[in-house]
């Protein structure tokens, strides 16, 4: 066969033409997204639930929204839908990228930034890292900061601040495709506004109510979850395993058939669940722990819609989950207001309570007045407390105990202080 | 080895390198999609088994939908309000309106909102007519259905439904109303369970009969618990059941939030081919209005002008506060 000019032009054509599709097809597959799905898949999959499914984004969610007007800011919120949730939906849409330190350990330029004219800032209870904040806002930013507080300034493009008040760091990341009108549209359908002021405590930014604020009541069904369901779902891998009961003074013990794992059920309704089947490498990071956290607590199979993420507890690997309402936590005296996972080197464990808030129902009281954050602290220092030493404020709901099923709590609005690592309710502390 | 020889051997190479690499991409892709949607996924394999039962459905929706735990509470100023009522003897029983019209209303069976949607919007003729919206799932040849809407969607409920009464040659008699007050929405809206979902639920808890259709299945409001300052309502996917071997219309209802079946002993059956098997107003919802307000006596019997027959539905008034704490 003659091997003619054309055929030699068209088996260059050929091998050229396969040889950029392999390159092209090569590059489409190591940056295909279900690389990394699959494996995300496989720890979400276990847990079957009758319920709406909730990802990790809708439990690690700032708490609260500052919107600063010029000199003045306010704690906005949205009571028909979700402000967080909607400002988290919109950052992710715009891409973001080069993320640069623009400040460092410095208190002042901080709440500089932190009180930005014009903007928005997004405020978490705890730090959370770089890489959790990437596959919440679904941004690839380079980074391994911690974040306390995400703020943007909402009438010029790209400016775009991630704060951290633990070291008073403050990084700058390009913003291209933003479409502030959006956000400003959140402020203006914003239906609570309480002025603050934006001060530091103890390296963490508190809200300063300058004066004396009225906040609503709310109440909630509470339901009793049996211990069936635990049972299953967390001692049983199939249903012919096989889990050895123990009733003591406190409560009911439940062993699966290995011994690796415990669940004990106290009579108060509040549960320790402890999983030895697995060690841990206690050097995992803030976000692998918060994730393994989130999972597990996923397949306790309890209501999680007002759970969010609260604290991280350094010296145990432990993750505390928190009820919210309307961007203020919820607390009770005897721990069944958390979701608390620890991993340690050798077992996980995560307590919990079986009375869980469930259905909202309405509340005859109208709004309580609370003193402004000045007037509680004076009276807190009245009453010999050193507020040096207080490491936290913030306005709170206390949770009454129950041990009723289908009964109704009402939650009270409070102020609640971290004094000594725990939180105390501003009553409990005067008295 | 000259180089045409070489070059053949590459496109060789390349080609076989190129359907490999495809194969795999094709099945991340694949992968990809069952990720994202996991749990359509899991519903048409279920739905595939309910097609395997005999159970047909008509067109069921995946779309993301939010709702929220409202609250609201029986109107008991309805007797100050039936004053400027016309051509019609109405009376409040129990916080519900009782009316007798003085004149029939000559509807169309396949129509009758036609006539109605004027005859409701006058104040006159209805007190908050203008709250009130056609419901055609729960409307049969004997009974014209309105229903007050929260937040757009129907509220499935006695103490939220007009109903008006049709007899056999096709005129309207007179009326129930139930008006809800002082809606409130409790909690900020949230996610809901797709309609799919919910009619994958109900065949999973073994509450769809081989042989059977789905005929609607309508996101509404039900009541959930009541409490000393109101009533709470739930987002509901209320579904209606076509059963081959009986001739009425059952219906279900799957708590939205939490994709957990609603129990209440009602069956209603509304409506068959025949006007002969009526239904009972009372019995399609059991609204238990807080029992300190009503003693929800025999559902005010409203309904037994056209009714013929009565389903066991007594219990169902006490059923709805206890449906809250199921196991999720």
């Amino acid at each position: 066969m003659k091997d003619t000019k054309t055929r030699k032009i068209v088996r260059h054509v050929i091998l050229l033409i396969l040889a950029l599709t392999s390159i092209v097809l090569s590059w489409v597959i190591w940056t295909n997204p279900a690389r990394y799905e699959r494996a995300k898949q496989v720890s979400s999959e276990k847990v079957q639930s009758n319920q709406v499914n909730r990802d990790k984004g809708d439990v690690i969610l700032p708490t609260q929204v500052i919107y600063t007007k010029g000199e003045q800011q306010e704690l906005i919120n949205n009571s028909k839908s979700s402000l967080p949730k909607a400002a988290v939906k919109e950052i992710s849409s715009w891409k973001l990228s080069n993320i640069t330190r623009v400040s460092r350990g410095n208190k002042e330029r901080f709440l500089d930034y932190a009180t930005l004219s014009h903007s928005l800032m997004l405020k978490y209870p705890s730090n959370i890292t770089g890489k959790i904040f990437n596959s919440i806002y679904d941004q690839k930013l380079n980074t391994n900061a911690e974040i306390s507080q995400i703020v943007v300034n909402v009438n010029k493009p790209n400016e775009f601040f991630l704060l951290n008040d633990a070291t008073y760091d403050v990084y700058q990341a390009k913003a291209s495709k933003q479409d502030l009108k959006q956000l400003r549209k959140l402020i203006k359908q914003s239906d609570s506004q309480y002025k603050v002021k934006e001060t530091i405590m103890n390296h963490n930014l508190i809200n300063d109510y300058q004066t004396a604020i009225k906040v609503p009541y709310y109440s909630f069904s509470v339901n009793k979850e049996s211990s069936s369901v635990f049972t299953a779902n967390l001692l049983t891998n199939t249903d012919a395993d096989s889990i050895d009961t123990k009733k003591t003074k406190d409560g009911t013990e439940y062993v699966s058939n290995d011994t690796t794992k415990r669940l004990l059920i106290k009579n108060n309704g509040f549960v320790a669940f402890n999983n030895a089947s697995k060690a841990n490498d206690t050097e995992e990071s803030l976000k692998r722990n918060l994730e393994l956290s989130f999972y597990q607590m996923k397949q306790l199979g309890v209501q999680v819609d007002n759970m969010r993420y609260f604290n991280f507890h350094e010296n145990n690997h432990e993750i505390e989950f928190r009820d919210f309402v309307e961007g203020f936590p919820i607390f009770n005296a005897d721990g069944l207001d958390t979701i608390k996972v620890a991993h340690q080197a050798k077992q996980t464990t995560t307590s919990f309570s079986i009375y869980n808030l469930d259905v909202p129902v309405p509340t005859s009281k109208s709004d309580k007045e609370l003193p402004s954050t000045q007037d509680m602290l004076d009276e807190l220092k009245y009453s010999g407390i050193n507020t040096d030493k207080i490491e936290d404020i913030d306005i709170g709901y206390e949770r009454p105990s129950t041990t009723k099923a289908n009964s109704t709590v009402e939650l009270e609005p409070t102020w609640f202080i971290k004094y000594h690592g725990d939180w105390t309710s501003y009553r409990d502390l005067v008295s | 080895m000259d180089f045409r020889r070489i070059e053949v051997i590459f496109i060789v190479v390349f080609a076989i390198l190129n359907a490999y690499l495809f194969g795999s991409y094709w099945q991340y892709q694949l992968e990809a999609g069952t990720t994202s949607s996991s749990n359509s996924s899991e519903n048409s394999t279920i739905l595939k088994e309910m097609r395997n039962d005999q159970i047909t459905y008509m067109p069921l929706s995946n779309k993301k939908m939010n709702g929220y735990y409202a609250s609201a509470t029986v109107d008991t100023s309805l007797k100050d309000n039936i004053k400027r009522l016309t051509d019609q003897s109405a009376r409040v029983v129990d916080n519900y309106v009782e009316s007798t019209l003085n004149e029939e209303l000559t509807v169309d069976p396949k129509q009758p909102q036609k006539v109605l949607n004027t005859f409701v919007k006058n104040r006159y003729n209805i007190v908050y007519g203008s709250e009130y919206q056609y419901n055609p799932n729960l409307s049969t040849n004997v009974q014209v259905v309105y229903t007050q809407m929260i937040d757009g969607h129907p509220v499935y409920s006695k103490a939220g439904k007009l109903t008006f009464y049709v007899n056999a040659s096709n005129e309207v008699t007179g009326y129930t109303q139930g008006h809800l007050v002082n809606e409130k929405q409790l909690r900020e809206k949230s996610e809901l369970i797709s309609q799919t979902r919910a009619v994958t639920w109900l065949y999973q808890y073994n509450e769809i009969q081989n042989d059977s259709k789905v005929e609607w299945a309508d996101l509404g409001y039900t009541n959930l618990l009541t409490t000393d300052n109101g009533v709470v309502y739930v987002p509901t996917w209320v579904i209606g059941i076509k059963s081959k071997s009986s001739t009425g219309i059952q219906v279900k209802r799957i708590n939205a939030f939490s994709g957990v079946l609603i129990k209440k002993d009602h069956e209603v059956t509304t409506e068959s081919s025949t006007q002969a098997s009526g239904s009972t107003a009372a019995s399609d919802d059991s609204s238990s209005v807080s029992s300190t307000e009503t003693s929800e006596s025999e559902a005010t019997s409203a309904s037994s002008d056209v009714s013929s027959t009565t389903s066991s539905t007594s219990s169902a008034t006490t059923e709805a506060t206890t449906s809250t704490s199921t196991t999720y």
